[in-house]
């Protein structure tokens, strides 16, 4: 679905740069999270994927056509939920569909309802954001993420700002979200357990600059619960990759 | 619960007024003070001038020179935001714009215009289009740009982000903004009258001056303050109704 091949991009202003002939595929219909430490370079890796940065060299491509020939290829969330006060929540998730243009205004509501009804938003349509509870909102942002109607969702720390138990419901959320949507789901955190309750696959950004990304498969099947985190085999899999993130103080 | 909020200051305002009138008949001197109830009466007595001649032409000057500042200071703002040479080019020159002494340069102005409406149109927008500039301006670069960056993955073009984010987020500093300037375009109007008008509340006052009637030269004062109130009030209730997720920001 995503594919990177040996994709080197630097800021202007650093003398090293971040990615460096960085290659790395995530597959159609996956749950692939991407892990490291702060300020690795994960959030810039969303952002070329994005179009927001341009890399200077290699090739990305999504659906096996470069990024540069398409538009709305991708749906972003980024870490804030970022809904606009001035618009009632249904009205923030018809802005993707509103930039695309050419939907009927009618068909946009009824998209956006349905969106917000599966999000469990039936009933807030018309309130405005700061009725919504840290949850309620993200799930709204996520409605509206997938109203960019991209098969590839990019998700950026979506629920690092929640709180531990809105946090894991969320996480459950978002596993029947994607089990019902079908997208392919990228997904940053720096929470190592997030990473293995959500995804197939986990990539471990490890390297300064990034030049490949550790590719570990997370042996447990669908559906999942919290208690499958409390099996031996996937506590050892925690503290692995724990202690392959730590094994790089200086990564600051 | 608003009239308990209000209430200090309502107390505040009536014990000043107490201390004003009680020094007034102390001094006994209406022409060096006159007192709150003089002001009034005076103002009841000139009602006919005031309120047919002088404060039409007052409010005309308030309204041209409103317009013109909301436009030009909108203008300035939009374009500092779109161009970054405009605003290196701009930024400096406005703020530099408020060094000139403005009532100094009135009687120039009377030069230029004479007593038209224009030589204290131009004071009133000197004085009020730069807090519409600078504040409108500020309210652009608020905009956070992870909101921006978020517009752009959707697609949306300069236009789009203009119309859809930029514009209704720089509302609530719009509407500061007219407040600010509601009052300093009367205070601008008023000087431009002071230097040279044959008509107007500034006028007025100047000419009671000359005639050491001390009541009468507040009486158009105490007009010109309840016509900012009024029209700050005004724009208040607007941006009640307009902006209603300012408290979020």
């Amino acid at each position: 679905m995503l594919r990177f091949e040996n994709v080197t991009f630097s800021y202007p202003q650093d003398s090293q740069p971040t990615l460096s002939g960085l290659s790395f595929e995530v597959p159609k219909g996956g749950f692939v999270s991407l892990i490291g430490a702060s300020g690795c370079g994960k959030s810039t890796i969303f952002r070329i994927v994005c179009g927001l940065l341009k890399a200077q060299s290699g090739s990305i491509t999504v659906g096996g056509r470069p990024i540069g020939e398409q538009k709305q290829y991708c749906g972003y969330m980024p870490q804030r939920d970022l809904l606009f006060p001035w618009r009632s929540v249904e009205e923030n998730v018809c802005l993707p569909m509103e930039l695309q243009g050419g939907i009927p205004k009618d068909r946009m509501r009824g998209l956006a309802r349905e969106a917000l009804r599966t999000a469990g938003l039936e009933g807030w349509e018309d309130k405005s954001p700061a009725e919504l509870s840290g949850g309620m909102r993200q799930r709204a942002a996520f409605a509206r993420t997938l109203m960019t109607g991209s098969d590839l969702l990019l998700l950026d720390e979506p629920f690092s700002a929640l709180d531990y138990l809105t946090r894991i419901s969320m996480r459950e959320w978002l596993l029947q979200q994607w089990e019902q949507d079908k997208k392919t789901i990228f997904f940053i955190t720096h929470d190592v357990e997030e990473a293995i309750f959500l995804s197939s696959e986990i990539l471990v950004a490890d390297t300064w600059p990034i030049t490949q990304l550790k590719r570990v498969t997370v042996p447990l099947g669908w559906p999942r619960t919290q208690k499958d985190l409390a099996r031996p085999d996937i506590q050892e899999l925690k503290a692995e990759l724990i202690e392959h993130l730590r094994r790089k103080p200086d990564e600051e | 619960m608003k009239n308990n909020r209000n209430l200090p200051a309502a107390i505040l305002f009536f014990a000043l007024l107490m201390i004003w009138q009680a020094a007034a008949m102390g001094i006994s001197a209406a022409y060096i003070l006159p007192s709150p109830l003089q002001v009034l009466k005076r103002l009841w007595e000139l009602r006919g001038p005031l309120f047919s001649a002088h404060l039409p032409a007052t409010m005309q000057v308030v309204g041209i020179s409103l317009a013109i500042s909301i436009v030009l200071g909108l203008a300035l703002a939009v374009l500092m935001d779109v161009s970054p040479t405009a605003e290196k080019a701009l930024y400096p020159l406005v703020i530099a714009s408020q060094t000139i002494p403005t009532t100094a340069l009135a009687p120039l102005f009377v030069l230029w215009f004479g007593y038209t409406v224009w030589s204290k149109v131009l004071v009133a927008v000197l004085m009020t289009f730069f807090p519409i500039t600078v504040t409108v301006f500020d309210g652009f670069r608020s905009v956070k740009s992870d909101m921006t960056d978020l517009m752009r993955t959707f697609g949306a073009s300069d236009a789009q982000i203009f119309m859809k984010l930029k514009f209704p987020a720089v509302l609530p500093y719009f509407f500061s903004a007219v407040k600010m300037a509601v009052p300093l375009s009367i205070i601008g109007a008023a000087i431009g009258e002071w230097l040279g008008a044959q008509s107007g509340l500034g006028y007025f006052s100047r000419r009671m001056m000359t005639q050491l009637d001390g009541a009468g030269v507040f009486a158009p004062i105490l007009l010109l303050s309840v016509c900012a109130m009024l029209m700050t009030a005004v724009v208040s209730l607007l941006e009640r109704r307009i902006v209603t997720w300012r408290q979020e920001l």
